[in-house]
């Protein structure tokens, strides 16, 4: 039933500007996928191309291993949710979700019992006969989201279904999607600018920037190896302390310098090094912490400022250099700003990226 | 086969594009490209079997020679550019007044829709209205000035008045259409600045030069363009009040260039005029109009 | 001492003499453009119902003591003007409807659809070109045109000129209206999978009424309103109410209360549509460019 997309060596320009660059992208039957990544990467433009709202300047659109860039969106069976819900105005809900299928010249009772279903489905029974500018926000997503799931679709595509919805909607509506299109076991693609999002709901994540695609892998794979700088800061929140760092070595053991900080390098750390003598250096905030860590670095610093979120706090610190870091603390202990000491670090748990190329070392 | 056609979108963007583009073939292209002809023919109509010959440019010289097409010409720019600014103030006035918060909200929004009536009173009907209201001998307009103390005035009845005349009905008629644009822009200007300047202290004629009309440009460059064009091109009530006279007192180009097709049937001559007229006109109208649309580059999908 | 600058004191309030005379004098202001606006209108209804006697003296009559509605009868009763009264409302009608078809189908594929060669932005130039020919430069060729077809004295000549006349304005209006319409709308129908047509007639169009409405309203009280090509290319069996209206000067100067009566009544339809469509009437004014 679940269809296998391929997307290969996707490249679109807009006159000079290159919006895709030999972007590929395999997607499993039945997974869901999030493209993330900041606005004007090229996701949405990557989405339409699926779509078929934009035809790629070069490379292939495949479903199950068909090319079909030449294909119309009816004729490649893609169903799509759009940011903007874009129900139709005119039509009552009823005939919005009915439309894909009049559209097919599906039978009226046949259209009608699948009306009722998917209605059913999202919750929207008793909504059938009003027009949608007399729906809420979530009740017109729920009914953009039926309509994209009334008739068979070998990929279904999310365009920022959920950045129309206040911040509380959101959380909610995140986890229902997910279980929607889990029971479904649809291929599904899904578009956010949200890396929260992202994390949260995909099966499998596609980070994208200027056009390009970084990486791609399991949601934890990207938190824990970003494969450069670039993934490492946009996964995870806060983002990770990223800081220009020189390799030294004191009593033949390396070293790296970074500001106010000093992290001695295990042998496997340092072997990865090379010859280089300037690395970028990404500590995860939640990896800093006041509580002594066992066989950990430490840095002088003063508590600047403390975001306390009730069940962690986000903590600023400035080390005597001036530099910044920030820290995380997962019990809200009472600390508060103008605290002086030493904070803590596991030296094992920082990533190394190259200077010039930004990726992991 | 028909199938495939309508799922092509460009091929059936021709389709959609055929009537409109049908329509202005036949009702511009065609047209001006017989008149185009017409214009450097030798033809009289009146005589029986007359056929079209080849004439050069004589029509034109003739024109261009011609005392009557330059002092039409002249009606024509002292009518619009006369009438063109002192609309603009006194519609800028107009819009000001009605926006005023001093005034009954209920009343100045009432009269706001009275402003209707004179812009789509049909340009025939202002025309033989104000020939009643100007009746030198029985109209009220030189009664009411009477009781007021001005002396009675010849109006449309003497070539040295006339010109006034008609370009007061003129911007009685259409100090409206200024108005009720000006009143659109006015009432949609965010309130904040206002109140900000008024916090800082700026005096309502501070306000008004500063900070009111400032933000008004654009409408005002598009009430430029709409009514230069229009004012080029006015006919109906002209013909209707006047007729171009006494005289050619008031003949404008627009009815100097029909007088001589449709009263005295030189065809040639008068398509000349009218080629003479549009040469003049086109490059200034496209420059207003590329300045006025500059903007709507992005409503083409080009 | 803070007395001496006092720089946080509120002004003192203007002497309310003062306020009250600059209300007093834009009260004034008020009136002497409601006079002006409304006593022409208020002359040719009484001129309509004024009887003969009461025309020519000197000072005219504001308030006449009696009213009469045979000017009226003289001009409704006279088939000719029945007749004029018909060709008007045919005419206007169907050129009305020629022009917003052919006018919304155009600025649709102008705002939609990428056609090849540049087609988008030469097209929608020769519209705005042809919105600023003089009607008088097109009056005679029209006449020599609609006489060599046999076309002279036709309401299909009148519908053919005024259909020309209309099309720019309506394809400008309606090409600023589409673009204000969100595109997703229509992407959503592609990917349900309608064809440009289907997308056209069956989730455009039902949204465009409204803005199709106010084209066509503006497109009607031109043509109903409209003097040069109706009084160039008919003469009898054609002829339309402002021609008959002008007829007036020439043939018969004294006629005037037939000649207010029928003024009057072809106001009529006019001002009611104007009022009914006054709403979205400065988007049409500005011929699209401010959005009232």
């Amino acid at each position: 039933m679940a269809n296998y997309l391929r997307l290969d060596r996707i490249t679109k320009s807009f006159g000079s500007f290159t919006a895709v660059s030999d972007a590929t992208v395999d997607i499993a039957p039945g997974e869901f996928t999030t493209l993330v990544g900041p606005s004007g990467c090229g996701k949405t433009t990557l989405l339409n191309i699926v779509a078929a709202l934009e035809r790629p300047s070069s490379g292939a659109v495949m479903i199950d291993g068909k090319d079909v860039t030449q294909l119309s969106a009816r004729e490649r069976g893609i169903a799509m949710v759009f940011q903007s819900y874009a129900l139709y105005p005119h039509l009552t809900i009823r005939q919005n979700l009915g439309f894909p299928l009049r559209v097919q010249k599906v039978a009226k009772p046949e259209r009608e019992r699948r009306v009722r279903e998917v209605a059913e489905l999202v919750e929207i029974g008793h909504l059938l006969d009003r027009k949608p500018r007399e729906l809420s926000g979530g009740q017109r997503q729920r009914v953009a989201i039926g309509r994209a799931i009334i008739r068979p679709s070998t990929v279904c595509l999310l365009d920022e279904p959920l950045s129309n919805l206040d911040a509380a909607l959101r959380v909610r509506v995140r986890a229902e999607l997910k279980l929607l299109f889990g029971r479904m076991g649809t291929t599904t693609l899904f578009v956010t600018h949200d890396q929260s999002e992202a994390m949260t709901m995909s099966d499998r994540i596609v980070v994208m920037r200027d056009g390009k695609v970084q990486q791609q892998g399991k949601p934890l794979e990207l938190y824990q190896k970003p494969a450069n700088a670039f993934v490492a800061s946009f996964i995870g929140s806060p983002q990770m302390n990223l800081m220009e760092a020189r390799v030294d070595s004191e009593g033949g053991r390396a070293l790296l310098r970074a500001g106010s900080l000093t992290l001695p390098l295990d042998d496997g750390q340092a072997a990865r090094l090379g010859s280089r003598r300037a690395v970028t250096l990404g500590i995860r905030p939640e990896a800093i912490t006041i509580n002594r860590v066992p066989g950990g670095a430490s840095l002088a610093a003063r508590i600047e400022l403390v975001e306390h979120l009730g069940n962690s706090a986000i903590v600023h610190y400035r080390g005597p250099a001036g530099d910044q870091i920030v820290g995380m603390e997962l019990l809200d202990a009472s600390i508060g700003a103008g605290w002086s000491g030493e904070a803590w670090l596991d030296p094992a748990s920082v990533h190394l990226f190259d200077t010039e190329t930004t990726l992991a070392l | 086969m028909l199938g495939r056609l309508l799922r092509d979108d460009r091929k059936v963007g021709l389709l959609f594009l055929i009537p409109g583009v049908a329509a202005l073939l036949f009702t511009y292209v065609v047209p001006l490209l017989y008149s185009l002809g017409l214009s450097l023919a030798d033809w009289d109509i009146r005589r029986p079997g007359s056929q079209w010959a080849f004439a050069g440019l004589d029509n034109y010289l003739e024109v261009l020679t011609s005392d009557a097409f330059w002092e039409a010409g002249g009606r024509s720019l002292v009518y619009t550019l006369v009438a063109l600014p002192v609309q603009l103030v006194l519609g800028t006035l107009v819009a000001l007044l009605l926006t005023d918060e001093r005034i009954n909200g209920k009343l100045s929004a009432l009269t706001r829709v009275l402003l209707l009536i004179p812009l789509m009173l049909p340009p025939v009907v202002l025309g033989i209205l104000w020939r009643l209201l100007l009746n030198v001998n029985y109209g009220p307009t030189n009664h009411l000035l009477g009781l007021v103390g001005i002396e009675p005035l010849t109006w449309v009845s003497a070539p040295d008045t006339a010109m006034m005349a008609v370009i007061m009905v003129e911007v009685i008629s259409n100090t409206c259409v200024v108005a009720m644009i000006l009143i659109g822009g006015i009432l949609s200007l965010p309130v904040e600045p206002l109140r900000a300047a008024e916090v800082d202290g700026a005096g309502p004629l501070r306000i008004l030069f500063e900070i009111k009309l400032p933000q008004l440009a654009s409408y005002y460059l598009i009430i430029i363009l709409i009514r230069l064009m229009d004012l080029l091109k006015t006919f109906d009530f002209i013909y209707a009040l006047t007729g171009g006279g006494p005289g050619e007192a008031t003949l404008v180009l627009n009815l100097y260039i029909y007088r001589v097709g449709q009263r005295f049937l030189d065809y040639p001559l008068a398509s000349a005029a009218s080629w003479i007229f549009l040469i003049i006109l086109l490059p200034l109208s496209i420059w207003l109009l590329l300045r006025a649309v500059s903007s709507s580059r992005e409503y083409l999908n080009d | 001492m803070t007395d001496t600058t006092a720089p946080l004191a509120a002004p003192a309030p203007a002497p309310p003499v003062r306020t009250r005379l600059e209300t007093l004098a834009l009260y004034v202001c008020l009136f002497v453009l409601l006079a002006v606006i409304i006593f022409p209108i208020y002359w040719l209804v009484l001129n309509s119902l004024k009887f003969q006697r009461d025309f020519f003296t000197n000072p005219p009559v504001y308030f006449p003591p009696e009213l009469t509605l045979g000017h009226w009868g003289e001009a409704m009763g006279n088939p000719l003007n029945q007749r004029y009264m018909l060709n008007t409302a045919v005419v206007a009608v169907i050129s009305t409807f020629t022009a917003t078809a052919a006018g919304t189908l155009c600025a649709y594929v102008l705002a939609r659809i990428r056609m090849r060669w540049r087609l988008n932005g030469i097209l929608l130039f020769a519209i705005l070109i042809c919105r600023l020919f003089p009607p008088v430069s097109l009056a005679i060729p029209y006449y020599l045109l609609m006489r060599q077809f046999g076309l002279l004295d036709t309401q299909a000549a009148l519908v053919i000129a005024y259909t020309g006349l209309a099309l720019p304005f309506v394809t400008w209006m309606m090409l600023t209206f589409f673009q204000d319409l969100p595109k997703e709308v229509e992407r959503a129908a592609m990917v349900d999978g309608c064809t440009v047509v289907q997308r056209f007639l069956w989730v455009v169009l039902p949204m465009s009424v409204p803005a199709m409405a106010v084209s066509a309203t503006f497109v009607f009280i031109a043509v109903w309103n409209e003097l040069l090509y109706a009084i160039t290319l008919t003469t009898l069996n054609a002829k339309t109410i402002p021609v008959a209206i002008a007829s007036f000067v020439g043939d018969n100067a004294l006629a005037w209360g037939p000649m207010s009566a029928l003024s009057v009544a072809s106001f009529v339809p006019v001002l009611l549509l104007a009022l009914a469509a006054q709403r979205y009437l400065i988007r049409g004014l500005t011929f699209g460019a401010v959005k009232g």
